[in-house]
């Protein structure tokens, strides 16, 4: 109870109030206006973080991400045209609602299904990670090394189509990692006599590249070929537009749906790589089963996918805060702009900053009732922007990514990483090379090297330490078999594949 | 044998060229450290070796035969619009120049400072896409002065300045 007070103590302050306030609305912004993602909002709004306090500055960032994942709806279900990838599996029933003209209704209900599977996943996580936090404080190198090894392998096997491709992504991370001071002797790596590299390359320049770059830049080229004309019209009157709260017929009439997309977003939050598009459109397909109507334009198909995308991000903070591992490129964000602020997560943060973690449990509760209340009440203004022209954010957007990079430290040497990280995340992308493995092995290869070289320096090198430790082994096995998953998953196809065709 | 998939194929070369001058590198890094074996040359030395691997089993598999989901992919860029494939590549030479606009304006950064360059990169990249040479002039100077007035006197994150600001 003294903890939670500590948290509401830290919360409860017009300042970290407005922060918060001001975090959802522009998260709800950037993920109404389809192109424009949350997750570049996030990185672009750690910038902004510098001259708060620690926890306004948390407050901000957890704005932006838990009010962009309800927000992507309104696209989904007016235009059809989803405004965050979570909310694909949306578009089917609620753009069918809406050119049924039930636009609004369906509207009200993704923002109440949002709401409600955020806050079912932090209760979650508010019930889970402290145990968690208490069972991996007793981990030794060799388990958090295997443990890191399989979030990692996790994120390389479900992240794209080609293995090879993404552990190659994943291994150049790790690479980057090495740039810097050794972690252990402080002997200089790959600095090439500059002495703006002795302290590494952050993560934060490497996310701003690789999310605000290609996506200027490609709506430069967009805009070029239109000759500069940025106005877009809307199908639909915006004043007309209205997002009813569910009435409880409606509520009774969800709620099993509620209930089963905000438990599988929770779970598959978990599992690093899993986060994204991949919950709402299981809890879509799966939600079939006691609700058949699914696909012809229902509220349950709405609440369906809608629950479990919100769901999924209580669900990735258990390993990013208890573990500091993160499972996508939110909450990598999160933890980047976390460890900037001296916050380091892990299960030393449950120990350390006590009072931290009960105000992050706070605000993210208040952000998704600030969240509510916003898409109800602030729909018309919401819907409006729909039709800003998305030009004008980009040039912003571009300035904002230099000025971004350049305040991490205050150091020029991360504007060139911020240009080169977007540059080769442009290449990447074109050549299905995955971005995920490449973020997750610079933000854990310094983990990752420091507790390899711990063990093997207990083990006085013995690679068998990490197989004499029972868990350190059921970590490594695990990562083993994810890393063959597909190759498995390939065989398991073709094999089912023949035996159709020789019936 | 024949080359499949060119794109891997060279970027698997122009890799594990990248990866020998790294490797060079890492054989100059001490071996171990005062209070163990395992030294600074011990992590890089194993994520350059398994990356090197990997770049290696890209150059075997752009030799493989395509699988049927690839050929699909290549039947469906094959079947193209002259007008399409011309498309493409003009999206394509676009790109590039707006990253080279974005990357003189990091060159010029450290020469001009944050707040000439980047005004003189947006303005360059609006007028490029159509605006008005003036009207994209003053989006740029209005956009930059707002972020500069919010970074520099209410953050006090001073932003690199230059030979004229």
């Amino acid at each position: 109870m003294g903890l939670f007070l500590e948290g509401l103590q830290m919360v409860m302050n017009p300042e970290t109030l407005l922060i918060m306030l001001l975090g959802t609305v522009a998260g709800l912004v950037f993920a109404v206006i389809p192109g424009l993602t949350f997750t570049t909002a996030m990185v672009l709004f750690v910038p902004l973080t510098f001259g708060l306090s620690g926890v306004s500055s948390v407050a901000l960032i957890l704005g932006v991400y838990a009010g962009g994942m309800s927000g992507g709806a309104f696209s989904a279900i007016l235009l059809g045209i989803p405004g965050t990838p979570s909310a694909a599996a949306t578009v089917y029933d609620g753009h069918k609602m809406a050119l049924a003209g039930q636009g609004g209704k369906a509207c009200g209900i993704a923002a109440f299904s949002s709401v409600f599977g955020g806050i079912f996943s932090l209760i979650v996580l508010m019930l889970v990670a402290p145990q968690l936090a208490k069972v991996a404080m007793q981990f030794g190198a060799p388990i958090i090394f295997s443990l890191v090894m399989l979030g990692f392998c996790c994120v390389v096997s479900l992240s794209g189509k080609n293995m090879v491709k993404g552990l190659f992504a994943g291994f150049a991370g790790l690479f980057l990692c090495t740039i810097g001071s050794d972690p252990l002797t402080g002997f200089a790596r790959f600095t090439f006599g500059k002495p703006s590299l002795l302290s590494g390359i952050s993560v934060m320049p490497i996310l701003i590249g690789a999310f605000a770059i290609p996506t200027v830049v490609e709506a430069f080229v967009e805009a070029k070929e239109r000759k500069g004309v940025t106005k877009s019209t809307l199908p639909f009157d915006p004043k007309t537009v209205k997002a009813p709260f569910p009435t409880f017929g409606e509520i009774k009439r969800i709620i099993k749906v509620l209930f089963y997309g905000s438990a599988l977003g929770t779970a598959l939050g978990c599992i690093p790589g899993m986060a994204g598009p991949i919950a709402p459109f299981m809890s879509y397909d799966h939600c079939k089963r006691f609700a058949p109507k699914i696909g012809e334009g229902v509220i349950e198909g709405v609440a369906a996918p809608e629950s479990a995308n919100n769901a999924t991000q209580g669900g990735s903070l258990i390993p990013m805060m208890c573990l500091g591992i993160p499972c996508d490129a939110t909450s990598a964000i999160l933890l980047g702009a976390l460890t900037l602020h001296g916050f380091v997560p892990g299960p030393l943060l449950f120990d350390t900053n006590k009072g931290l973690v009960y105000a992050i449990f706070i605000s993210l509760f208040l952000i998704y009732l600030l969240a509510l209340v916003l898409q109800f009440f602030g729909i018309r203004v919401l819907v409006r922007v729909l039709g800003v022209p998305k030009l004008n954010m980009m040039a912003v957007i571009t300035l904002l990514a230099f000025i971004g990079s350049y305040a991490i430290s205050l150091n020029y040497t991360y504007m060139v990483v911020m240009f080169l990280a977007g540059f080769a995340a442009y290449f990447m992308k074109r050549n299905d090379y995955p971005i995920m493995p490449l973020i997750l092995g610079v933000v854990l290869g310094k983990n990752i090297e420091k507790n390899l070289r711990a063990a093997l320096t207990i083990s006085n090198g013995s690679p068998r330490i990490f197989l004499e430790e029972p868990l350190s082994l059921v970590f490594l096995g695990l990562a083993v078999i994810m890393l063959l998953f597909p190759l498995i998953k390939k065989i398991i196809v073709s094999s089912k594949a023949k035996k159709e065709a020789k019936a | 044998m024949k080359v499949t998939k060119p794109n891997d194929f060279k970027f698997s070369i122009a890799s594990l060229i990248v990866m020998a001058l790294l490797f060079w590198q890492t054989m100059k890094l001490p071996t171990s450290s005062v209070s163990n074996e395992v030294g600074p040359i011990f992590f890089p030395f194993i994520v350059l070796l398994v990356w090197a691997v990997l770049a290696i089993l890209l150059l075997i598999g752009s030799f493989r035969p395509l699988t049927e989901e690839e050929k699909a992919a290549k039947a469906k860029k094959d079947a193209s619009t002259p007008e399409e494939v011309a498309k493409a590549k003009l999206d394509f030479k676009r790109s590039m120049m707006f990253f080279g606009i974005l990357f003189i304006t990091v060159i010029l950064i450290n020469i001009l400072g944050y707040f000439v360059s980047t005004t003189i990169g947006l303005t360059v990249c609006l007028t490029i896409i159509g605006w008005k040479w003036w009207k994209s002039l003053i989006y740029a100077v209005v956009a930059n002065g707002i972020l500069y007035a919010i970074f520099v006197y209410a953050l006090y994150v001073p932003l690199p300045s230059g030979i004229l600001f």
